[in-house]
């Protein structure tokens, strides 16, 4: 951020999208404003806050939760509706990832639209289907992946949509810390389907490694059919480290991201045993 | 409110005298105030009073090793906002130490203000004051350096290498063998190691490693300084040498200590990094450049890069022993990265034996020897536990060694070896802090007792061996003992005043510094146990050097014993003199010798002072033992102040001991690893500390729990990361892993006190030791549950499961 | 621009640059309890309360804040009128530099707001922001315990 010439309290979405659109790449949303401060980026001069565009509420609806794009990490984990989703895995999470103060600031329209390689939300939410609220010439409702893989500027996200199909799915979550409080090095989420001890579908997302979070329909199609038993999770934890590119940093090696990437499909196959139980 | 302090125990066994101040957990005197945010810190002070201040920025190199060819500020200077640019052009030449140390210093004078060299990344290169943090910063970009870069020295390994750079070729006075890059060098032998070794029946060789780590104090290095009305030059630094900072900074840019005042205010944090001059010359030199206010506050950033780090140290271990577990003989090198310049570099690779091998004085033949290099890398300095920590980082887990060698328990192996009361060890005579030690005979030591406490606290009987496992995780359990010191014997000097106000109230000044340890009130306390009333009756005022006597400061473990001695000094005089007046106003005789008498610590003679066979202090009043009849010292203070025989009724004493007893400790952690992910759990933590006498149990638990955190988090998370540039790269708080509330286990402190009769009403020190323990005990552990033998710290996980692998850790 | 904040209660109007820091214009303006030094959102130093919620003030825009109420530690009691979380801090041993201390309090209120009977695991979660270098935590943890159980009963009563 440069010189920053001008904050803007936008006074709905509609307001911030044509600010946005007017000012091109010399404006930016502020959502929490976490990243806006830590990573200045020269080229924007104008803040648009968010704050009065009416985006923090959570609620149910018929296709499932909608979840406010200002709503907040802490918000989400105290949500009675989140905390029933997919048994709970999105509120748990939500409340232990960051830290208590950034979990106060850190909001899901945030996450999702700056997307870091080591952010929790983004793959768990796409391991769940989340679909994206997004305002741009209109506003229209598009799979989070299409989102994420196809963002402009100054498209608004106004919310995340939660399916209603995978409200009673299992949603797991496993990251990796050096401690409590810091990023994943590595991150594995999955929403698994059991019916009466078979999985019916699974869906495994690989994050918190170099490059941003990726789904793995190789390893998901695995499980796909199996029953919940070890044989169905062998191979998947055995080809993982093959089908998955998991990179290398400062953080930790990619052989050691590979481990990782056992252990935490190792986890899977533990979680979904104690689920049948 | 009631407190229910559950991880804490502490033993007393009633026989020392019952005193009434001392042993009570008085909270501390400033501790409301902290707790509600008051302006207390340098940087706060400076926002408060010096709103129109100059803010400083430091521009520091970018490379390893390098000479400066060529230094143009002149776009820096024309920058609107700028007003001043130091570099090496336009300050003092002088060769100096940044290390806060006595006098004469034992570090080599290898440093400068600026220097036409750049030995590290991170080294200093200029210094620009300007109107604003942001103006400062933007003309750091203005300044126009050429280097001419120079093959560097990345590992301690390569420093003594044939042919290596040589990174301090001006031969700094007081370096070892700087054509070698050597700053340090000891050797101290008793009887033939080697020999000994030979003829031992059995013997283990170990080396250990540790790396690069840092104190990480919450408020980073800061000062500012201005000139008063009287033209002084006075600094308020966060630092834990005042006097050395005068010293050093008076020295080097020539202004007598006269016209020169260091205060210290309530700092954020020490733990040995605020033992060193890092920004006070500047903020003097520039304040007294430019007659304006002038303020440093590093940034994060700078702390990790250009302050001060642990040494990293690379040591080798043997112990000769019969097949009964009697060590004969113990050999020590170490291999020191003091970085790019010796700061500290001998004296905490001298502790790296000298608070170690004396704990295993049962060995006749003992041989300790070492170098500390020079690399271009960070550089090292004091950090808590001084040495001693690396030194027990190897010697504890080689016993470890030894003991699964000799199939016996760990425990067992120790209590065969360790030191006990009334025995000394030829190394303390032998090694100081960088020159001849001085004997010493251990009066006070509980360790028998902390070791089968801290055992039964743990479980250690019914959990060692079993390999508890649960899935891919396994249990197991490790211990290790230590010692530490208390003040650096005959050389470490510090002193008090009190004085006597009318009202029966006492005014203390000292020059101990209050780093957040709570000294000014454990200080307080002392006093206020012999003159016989609550720390309330006191107002403190300490570490600044025109208004309070002279102390050496925050280090070594020496304020509660050292200070501690010269506070108790001052009361027993004050008390005397309130003596003397009560005695006339009630009519009765004293002796005058017995009022003049020296003050003193304990010492060997335990018996009271002759005085108090005459009279007491007992609540403000002075009670003679002949009479039975009183008088308030209310009284006396009036009466000498206003009446008879006028005077101030105050003392100002000095205390500098012979002795440094050792505090001991025993340590036991329960841990927990996973196989799959090599991550460590600690479960359980144990300690058990003998500190002489707590003055003041919470804040020794503190201490305690503090250094244990810190223990924990350098055993295993913290770490320096470099490029193949010897660049720092995980120089933030988001790469740099301490520990958070979430991570620390339960820690259980426990306490069994023992009476130190050289030390202030029977307390030795407590700060230090506690972090030795965490790097052992975890190690051994893990050997406990694994079978395999860590040798490098951290116990990273990603380093672990290599060594789970049968991997080289 | 000309803002409005409200701090402990009372409402200032100040001038800001619409980039400039919370923690920045709060020091600026003499509200010296809140400190920081990451500026990176790593240390929870910077901590202060915003509408009851902890927040990184180091890493918020000032002009967010603008509206809400901000609380800092001398919001939640003082050396005259300490909060009992910070009489509990101070009996306890649990302020030793005191350099955090704000910060944690802040966050330990907020917790306490949200749950007045926290255990171990809750208060360790509540205050994960909250570095402290100094006591290894159990002493603050215990004083929150301490803190809260003198609060419920003065409820009850
Ligand atoms: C110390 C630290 C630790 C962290 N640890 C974790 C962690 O462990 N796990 C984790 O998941 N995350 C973590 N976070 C990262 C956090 O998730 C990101 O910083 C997050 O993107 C910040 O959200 P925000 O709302 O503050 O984003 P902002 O800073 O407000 O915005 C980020 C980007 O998104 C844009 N934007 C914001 N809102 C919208 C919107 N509604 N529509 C379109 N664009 C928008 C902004 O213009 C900006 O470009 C951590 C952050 C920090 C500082």
């Amino acid at each position: 951020m440069g010189k920053i010439a001008e904050y803007y309290y936008a006074s709905s979405c509609r307001d911030a999208v044509e600010r946005a659109r007017a000012l091109d790449s010399a404006a930016a949303y502020v959502g929490g404003g976490v990243e806006l401060v830590l990573r200045r980026n020269p080229g924007v001069t104008t803040l648009i806050d968010l704050g009065r565009c009416g985006l923090s509420e959570i609620r149910e609806t018929d296709e499932g939760i909608d979840i406010g794009a200002l709503a907040t990490l802490t918000e989400m984990s105290h949500s009675v509706p989140l905390q029933h989703y997919a048994h709970g895995s999105v509120a748990h999470w939500a409340g232990r990832v960051a830290s208590n103060n950034l979990r106060d600031m850190i909001t899901v329209g945030g996450a999702v639209a700056r997307n870091q390689p080591w952010n929790d939300m983004v793959p768990h939410l796409l391991a769940l289907d989340a679909q994206v609220h997004v305002l741009d010439d209109e506003e229209r409702t598009v799979p989070l992946r299409e989102f994420l893989r196809s963002k402009r500027g100054s498209a608004l996200v106004m919310g995340i949509l939660l399916p209603k199909a995978n409200a009673d799915a299992f949603g797991y979550l496993w990251r990796f810390t050096r401690t409590e409080q810091d990023i994943p090095l590595l991150h594995v989420s999955a929403c698994l389907h059991i019916d009466t001890g078979v999985i019916g579908q699974a869906s495994i997302v690989v994050g918190g490694r170099p490059g941003h979070a990726e789904e793995c329909p190789q390893l998901s199609s695995q499980l796909t059919g199996h029953p919940v038993d070890h044989a169905a999770f062998a191979p998947v934890i055995e080809s993982a480290g093959r089908l998955v590119d998991v990179g290398d940093d400062l953080r930790a090696s990619g052989a050691y991201r590979r481990d990782l990437l056992r252990a935490a499909l190792t986890g899977l196959e533990e979680f979904a045993a104690e689920v049948m139980r | 409110m009631r407190i229910r302090r559950e991880g804490f125990t502490h033993v007393t066994d009633g026989t020392a005298a019952t005193p009434k101040i001392v042993g009570t957990s008085v909270p501390k005197l400033d501790g409301y105030a902290l707790a509600a945010g008051a302006p207390l810190y340098a940087d706060d002070i400076a926002e408060r009073d010096f709103p129109g201040r100059l803010h400083g920025r430091i521009l520091t190199s970018p490379i390893a090793h390098g000479v400066i060819e060529s230094i143009d500020v002149a776009r820096a200077e024309a920058l609107p906002g700028v007003h001043l640019v130091l570099t090496c052009k336009n300050t003092p030449r002088m060769f100096y130490t940044t290390a806060g140390q006595g006098w004469p210093e034992p570090s080599p004078y290898d440093n400068q203000m600026f220097g036409d060299r750049v030995r590290f990344v991170g080294d200093r290169v200029a210094a620009v004051f300007a109107e604003t943090r942001q103006i400062a910063e933007d003309a750091l970009k203005l300044v126009d350096v050429k280097y001419q870069e120079l093959p560097a020295v990345l590992a301690a390994a390569d420093a003594m290498v044939d042919g290596a750079p040589v990174i301090h070729p001006e031969n700094p006075k007081g370096a070892y063998d700087a054509s070698r890059n050597i700053a340090a060098h000891v050797d101290v032998v008793v009887g033939d190691v080697d020999k000994a070794l030979a003829a031992s029946e059995v013997t283990i060789s170990r080396r250990f490693e540790t790396q690069y780590a840092q104190h990480v104090p919450m408020e980073t290095h800061t000062a500012f300084s201005y000139v008063d009305p009287y033209g002084k030059v006075v600094i308020v630094s966060s630092t834990q040498v005042p006097w050395h900072v005068r010293r050093i900074v008076s020295r080097l840019i020539g202004v007598p200590m006269s016209r020169m005042r260091v205060i210290k205010p309530r700092i954020g944090g020490g733990y040995g990094t605020k033992q060193e001059v890092l920004i006070e010359d500047l903020v003097a030199y520039a304040a007294l450049l430019t007659g304006r206010p002038c303020e440093i506050r590093l940034t994060r950033k700078e702390e990790f890069c250009s302050a001060r780090t642990r040494h990293p140290m690379r040591i080798d271990v043997s112990i000769g022993s019969d097949r009964a577990g009697h060590f004969t003989a113990l050999k020590m090198y170490v291999l020191s990265n003091t970085g790019a310049y010796g700061s500290h570099g001998l004296t905490v690779m001298s502790n790296t034996g000298s608070k170690t091998l004396p704990l295993y004085n049962k060995a006749k033949d003992v041989r300790f020897y070492g170098d500390a290099v020079y690399t271009n890398l960070p550089v090292a300095g004091a950090y808590r536990g001084y040495g001693a920590t690396q030194g027990y980082a190897a010697l504890e887990t080689a016993i470890d060694d030894l003991a699964a060698t000799l199939n016996m328990d760990p425990l067992e192996l120790r209590k065969k070896n360790v030191i006990a009361v009334g025995e000394g060890s030829p190394i303390f005579e032998a090694l100081g802090e960088g020159r001849q030690g001085v004997a010493q005979t251990i009066k006070s030591c509980t360790l028998p007792i902390l070791m089968e406490r801290g055992a039964a606290a743990i479980g250690w009987n019914e959990k060692r061996g079993k390999r508890i496992r649960s899935g891919h995780k396994v249990r197991g359990v490790g211990m290790s003992t230590h010692m530490q010191g208390s003040g650096i014997p005959l050389i470490d000097m510090a002193s008090a005043s009190i004085k006597l106000n009318e009202d029966g109230t006492y005014f203390l000044t000292m020059g101990a510094t209050d780093i957040g340890t709570g000294s000014d009130t454990i200080l307080a306390q002392l006093a206020a146990e012999v003159l016989g009333v609550s720390t309330d009756r006191f107002s403190v005022l300490s570490s600044d050097t025109d208004l309070t006597p002279f102390d050496v400061g925050a280090y070594a473990s020496s304020t509660t014993f050292v200070s501690g001695g010269a506070v108790l000094k001052a009361a027993k005089s004050v008390r005397n003199q309130i003596f003397q007046v009560a005695a006339t106003i009630l009519g009765e005789e004293l002796d005058e010798a017995l009022v003049h008498a020296e003050p003193k610590v304990e010492g060997d003679d335990t018996s009271p002072d002759p005085i108090l066979s005459f009279y007491r202090m007992e609540d403000g009043f002075v009670v003679s033992e002949r009479s039975g009849k009183r008088v308030s010292v209310s009284d006396v203070g009036y009466r000498s102040f206003y009446e008879t025989n006028q005077k101030q009724i105050a003392a100002t004493e000095s205390f500098v001991s012979p002795y440094s007893p050792p505090p001991f400790a025993a340590n036991f952690a329960e841990i927990e690893v996973d196989e799959l992910t090599g991550k460590i759990q600690v479960l359980h933590y144990v300690t058990a500390v003998d500190c002489g006498i707590s003055i003041n149990p919470d804040l020794v638990r503190g201490q305690i729990l503090g250094a244990v955190a810190n223990g924990i988090g350098f055993a295993l998370t913290e770490e320096y990361k470099f490029s193949a540039r010897g660049a720092m790269v995980n120089s933030s708080l988001f790469d740099y892993k301490i520990l958070s509330r979430r991570d620390m286990p339960p820690v259980e402190v426990i306490v069994v006190d023992s009476y130190e009769t050289n030390g202030p009403l029977g307390a030795k020190s407590v700060a230090e030791i506690g972090i030795n323990g965490p790097i052992p005990a975890i190690g051994n552990a893990f050997f406990d549950a694994t079978g395999i033998r860590l040798h490098q710290t951290p116990y990273s996980p990603e380093r672990v499961l290599a060594a789970l692998r049968g991997g080289a850790d | 621009m000309t803002t409005t904040l409200t701090v402990n209660g009372t409402m200032c109007t100040v001038e800001i640059d619409p980039g400039d820091i919370l923690l920045d214009v709060l020091r600026r303006e003499g509200t010296l309890e809140v400190r920081g030094d990451c500026h990176t959102g790593d240390c929870g130093v910077c901590t202060v309360l915003l509408d009851g919620r902890p927040v990184a003030s180091c890493l918020m825009f000032a002009a967010k804040a603008a509206g809400h109420a901000i609380t800092t530690v001398r919001g939640v009691g003082t050396e005259a009128h300490p909060h009992p979380l910070q009489e509990a801090f101070v009996h306890n041993g649990a302020v030793q530099c005191g350099y955090c201390i704000p910060g944690a309090i802040l966050a330990a209120k907020a917790l306490l707001d949200e749950n007045p009977d926290p255990d171990d695991q809750a208060i360790r979660l509540g205050m994960d922001s909250n570095y402290c270098r100094c006591t290894g935590y159990e002493q603050q943890i215990e004083a929150v315990k301490a803190a809260a159980a003198a609060m419920r009963e003065d409820v009850h009563q």
